[in-house]
């Protein structure tokens, strides 16, 4: 059997490469997640244990604070050679440039023999008490070379001039770390400052364990010894954690993708035994087995499935390599790691591809057994009829739909993520086993259209509900693919909106910027107005009134301007004459309710307003016209404005609290600090999850090709005789485009509705115990879902260009050919 | 082309009393492989077919039959010679052009799958005029439905037809759209006798009644007598024809040529 298996392995080649394809793509998805995985976390343990190289015991604070005198009492250890107390002290930095000082950490620096200590990228380490090193990022960030000087303040006002004499290695730290200088400058800049832990080196011949215990022993029951090793192993967990994460979710979509690949590979094993049903009856003609001939196809899968998973482990590391170097070269925001090749990272996706692709042909296997020795000797049979539906399935299927949609109704009224879960994908696996009904269905559906065209369109629809079955498989493995990613960018969509109502709720204002004792410049609604990303900007004034038992600051808004900046038109509709916009804690210290009359009293002036909740503004809102007639003379307090959505909300901000210069102490607040962090993280979890779930929706385009050329193949005569009666070249392959496109169209369309559905669903599901109200926005990203049609539309007419020229090759005489 | 449904019109003559010629063969080859391997099919066949005239090329397996009626009917290339239907000579034309050709001057019957497996049996037979978005002429539709018997089975799917049902089909879609030559390739071939009498009774028919000229390839003495003409081949070259065949004369010609 080994020398036929090798000759039809020769044979089938070319079939047998788009079987690889699938399985390379898969695999390579695979190896390249697990080798990003490896390196990411490989990198953190590399870069901890550099922080905490020499270190053989920390101490850490368990429930009282650590102070020098404890770092003393350990130092007074017989086994103890060095103690670095990790001491930071919080300051704020004027760079050259800015208007208004930003936040610096300063770490002490103490001179060690065995604890690593940071190293320098050019100049040296303070040793004066006004030195200090910065880290590398940061000085590049604010431009400071060494030998500049800087103007350090306390929070307590203070303030020192520094001199920058080195840069900090921080090639592989993750995000800007802090400065160092000094402890006896530490000491002078803040007194008793935070201490996070004491690092402890024994003397040589200390075993790092009975160092630890006597530590332990003697810093008492308030502190926790422990060895280094054990808190570097603490603080991988604590950055991998983030990691792991991420790992379970390429590994999810690397397991899609492994059985989408299967699917295809499946089908395209049992193309290649339709193909070969005479070359197995010749075999079993010739005395070959049954479970020879099954051996035999499952032994071709096993090559088949080792070297193209080896191919896959390849291109998937070299990929990795690839992304790795990228992301060294350009900043990506991401810690620079370098390739980290593990063991597993390599086996495990080689092992699975392998097995996958054997379990795969299982199937196909037990079909060829079934090939009669007789059909050796019968002249090539008409092409099979339509393949039987399988009544039993279907059955099974609408039980599977039916279940799933009542447990994903459940799921959206109970809020409960696991019965959505449940529901979707048992729901799921019901629209697949119908799929053989459904499929051909909307097939006949959509191709009325292109029916209308010509003879060529109706055969194409024809041909294209032929085989149910075959139809449906080739189809399942695109639905899940454009289903993913149509429910991913629902879902996303949907989160993000309600996220955004709910923003709105609680931070209707983008951005304030307010001062409260100093007088804003007569120019700042013009200052502000330049700014690049602001769109709108409302001046709000200010007074302290007098209601009730207390004094409030009232903040008068216009309302006719107040719908440019506030993001919730309730609020807009309730600013009004007459009403006072107040939060609950102004109520409460009013004694009152809402629709209460409350009198405000400002020197000699008296209004009288009816009280209305508003939150998110300032506690006490009036309109500029009431406010006018309290204080006609009331100073602007402070400037509301409204962002672009599409700026970046960290620049702004930036730009925002480098403005107006005159401003001493000029506070920032408002939703879009918050709003331009989540929009970032629904952005990339976007474009990760369309990214690896393109991967999966690859790998049926694949099938979706095979498919098409089995189809060819088993139609060679029926081609060769449209040929011979007149169809042309181009006829033909416009034929093949239209049965691959209507395939695609069906796959995307019920993909997109499903998305649709397991979207709003998820949302619901997800968001809905979270909302005040249990009610969530439902979005509906019609441009992208647009956008997952026109791809799975062009993807559809590329996978039938090869095998249309393959049929367009077909001799016209081949249907009179009468073996 | 005049259509002529009653009275006998053998080979309609011209006015100068010469047949005139539907499609002709000049010194055609046709050469399978290459230098020691090389295989000439056809090997300088010069042949013609009257319009009007139904005609059988017999010989045996090997003898080129096959090759001689691809080349003639523009499946197939020739490697030298020409192929001329009517004024058009085939053999430079490209694919394109020979695929309009095929679509609206020649008709074809097979032995055997004929017909498309998922169209109905009137959408089979309209085939040909459809690709070329061709009307029927719906009064010789009905003359053809109508004299083949096929009136209650137009809707009928291929699978749902006998062996003798889906050749008369086969007839049908070859006649719809007049083409100036009909090649049958041995129609009768996978049909029991009856049937095969009644495919074979109406392409002579359709020669006699409707002046269609008709090209047979058939190994079957039996249905090459149905033929105005037998043109005989071995190893690829003319060898020998009949005129008027009854089978035995064409049993006792075949056996000349040691078939």
């Amino acid at each position: 059997m080994r020398r036929s298996l090798l000759s039809s392995l020769r044979a089938h080649l070319g079939r047998l490469i788009a079987a690889c394809l699938a399985i390379v793509l898969g695999v390579g998805f695979g190896a390249l997640a697990m080798t990003a995985h490896a390196s990411a976390s490989h990198g953190i343990d590399e870069t901890i244990g550099v922080q905490y190289k020499g270190v053989d015991t920390f101490v850490e604070s368990r429930s009282d604070t650590i102070t020098p005198a404890l770092a003393a009492k350990v130092k007074a250890l017989p086994q103890v050679a060095e103690v670095v107390p990790k001491s930071t002290a919080y300051l704020q930095a004027t760079f050259p440039g800015l208007v208004r000082p930003v936040n610096l950490a300063i770490d002490a620096l103490y001179q060690t023999t065995q604890i690593a200590t940071p190293g320098t990228t050019s100049g040296r380490l303070p040793t004066a008490t006004d030195e200090i090193a910065l880290p590398n990022k940061l000085a590049a960030k604010h431009n400071v070379a060494v030998g500049q000087t800087l103007r350090i303040t306390s929070y307590e006002k203070k303030s020192w001039t520094v001199k920058v004499v080195g840069l900090i290695d921080d090639k592989s730290a993750f995000g800007l770390g802090a400065a160092v200088a000094t402890p006896a400058a530490l000491n002078i800049f803040e007194k008793n400052g935070w201490i996070s832990g004491i690092a402890i080196a024994g003397k040589s011949g200390t075993d790092p364990q009975s160092l630890t215990a006597a530590v332990q022993a003697a810093v008492g029951s308030s502190f926790t010894a422990m060895t280094g090793a054990d808190k570097i192993a603490a603080e991988v967990k604590d950055y991998t954690n983030g990691i792991d994460v991420l790992g379970g979710v390429f590994g999810m979509f690397a397991v899609i993708a492994l059985f989408v690949a299967c699917l295809v590979i499946s089908n395209t094993f049992t193309i290649v035994i339709a193909q070969r049903t005479r070359e197995m009856a010749l075999l079993r003609c010739v005395g070959a087995s049954k479970r020879q001939v099954f051996s035999s196809v499952l032994a071709e899968a096993t090559v088949v499935g080792v070297v193209a998973s080896a191919i896959g482990v390849v291109f998937g590391v070299a990929l990795s390599a690839l992304a790795l170097a990228l992301s060294r070269e350009f900043d990506w925001g991401i810690p620079p790691v370098s390739l980290h090749l593990g063991l597993t990272s390599i086996f495990v996706p080689l092992l699975l591809g392998t097995v996958a692709t054997i379990v795969a042909a299982v199937v196909p296997a037990r079909r060829a057994t079934k090939v009669a020795p007789l059909a050796a000797l019968r002249p090539e049979a008409a092409p099979a009829a339509a393949s039987k539906r399988g009544i039993v399935r279907l059955v099974f299927g609408f039980l599977l739909l039916a279940g799933g949609g009542a447990l994903l109704a459940g799921s959206a009224a109970q809020h409960s993520v696991i019965f959505g879960v449940a529901g979707g994908v048992i729901s799921f696996l019901g629209v697949l086993a119908i799929g053989s009904l459904l499929v051909p269905a909307l097939i006949r559906v959509l191709g009325v259209l292109p029916a209308k065209t010509g003879v060529p369109s109706r055969i194409a629809v024809a041909n294209a509900v032929r085989n149910p079955k075959r139809t449906a498989a080739t189809t399942a493995a695109l639905l899940i693919g454009v289903t993913l990613i149509s429910l991913t960018c629902v879902g996303i969509a949907s989160v993000q909106k309600t996220f955004d109502v709910s923003m709105d709720a609680q931070y209707p204002v983008d951005l304030t910027a307010t001062t409260y004792d100093e007088k804003l410049p007569a120019s700042a609604e013009q200052q502000l107005k330049e700014i690049k990303g602001i769109t709108h900007v409302v001046p709000v004034k200010k007074v302290l009134v007098k209601a009730g038992e207390n004094q409030f600051p009232v903040v008068g808004i216009d309302p006719a301007t107040a719908g440019s900046i506030i993001h919730n038109s309730q609020l807009v509709a309730d600013l009004k004459p007459g009403t006072a916009l107040v939060d609950n804690n102004t109520l409460y210290m009013l004694k009152l309710k809402e629709g209460d009359p409350v009198t405000i009293v400002s020197g000699q002036n008296k209004l009288t307003a009816t009280l209305k909740l508003g939150l998110g503004l300032e506690p006490f809102n009036l309109t500029t016209t009431d406010l006018a007639k309290l204080a006609p003379n009331a100073p602007i307090g402070s400037y509301w404005l409204a962002a672009d959505p599409n700026a970046d909300g960290a620049k702004v901000i930036d730009a925002l609290s480098q403005s107006m210069p005159s401003v001493q102490n000029l506070e920032i607040s408002g939703g879009l600090a918050k709003r331009t962090a989540y929009t970032k993280i629904f952005d990339v979890l976007l474009a990760v999850g369309i990214g690896l779930l393109g991967v999966s929706v690859l790998i049926a385009l694949v099938g979706v090709g095979n498919t098409l050329s089995l189809s060819v193949l088993e139609r060679t005569r029926e081609n060769a005789l449209l040929r011979a009666m007149g169809l042309t070249r181009r006829q033909l392959r416009s034929m093949l485009a239209i049965e691959s496109v209507l395939m695609a169209l069906v796959a995307a369309g019920l993909g997109i509705a499903l998305g649709l559905i397991y979207g709003w669903v998820g949302t619901t599901a997800l968001m809905g115990s979270q909302t005040k109200d249990g009610t969530v926005e439902y979005a509906l990203p019609i441009g992208l879902l647009i956008a997952i049609a026109a791809v799975a539309i062009v993807a559809g007419l590329l996978a039938s260009v090869l095998p249309a020229r393959r049929a367009a090759k077909v001799a016209p005489a081949g249907a009179l050919a009468t073996e | 082309m005049s259509l002529q449904t009653g009275g006998l019109a053998v080979g309609r003559l011209p006015q100068d009393g010469m047949p005139r010629t539907a499609i002709r063969a000049h010194e055609l080859r046709k050469v399978y492989g290459q230098g020691d391997t090389a295989v000439a099919a056809l090997d300088g066949v010069s042949v013609d077919f009257a319009v009007g005239n139904f005609t059988a090329i017999m010989g045996p397996s090997g003898s080129g039959k096959s090759t001689l009626m691809h080349c003639l009917a523009g499946l197939d290339t020739p490697t030298s010679g020409q192929v001329l239907l009517g004024e058009t000579e085939l053999t430079q034309l490209p694919d394109a052009a020979l695929t309009r050709i095929r679509r609206d001057r020649v008709g074809f019957v097979f032995q055997s799958f004929n017909l498309l497996p998922m169209l109905s049996a009137k959408d089979n037979i309209l085939l040909p005029l459809e690709l070329g978005n061709r009307k029927p002429d719906e009064q010789w539709l009905a003359t053809l439905v109508d004299v083949l018997g096929l009136q209650d089975r137009l809707t009928h799917r291929p699978s749902e037809l006998s062996g003798g049902q889906q050749q008369r089909v086969a007839v049908a879609r070859a006649l719809v759209g007049r083409p100036e030559v009909v090649f049958a390739d041995e129609p009768t071939g996978n049909l029991d006798s009856r049937s095969g009498a009644e495919v074979l009774g109406f392409l002579r028919r359709s020669v006699r009644e409707f002046g269609q000229t008709v090209v047979m390839v058939t190994h079957d003495p039996l249905a090459a007598s149905y033929a105005d003409r037998v043109v005989m081949l071995a190893d690829g070259k003319l060898a020998g024809e009949l005129r008027d065949p009854k089978p035995e004369t064409v049993l006792d010609a075949l056996r000349r040529l040691g078939a």
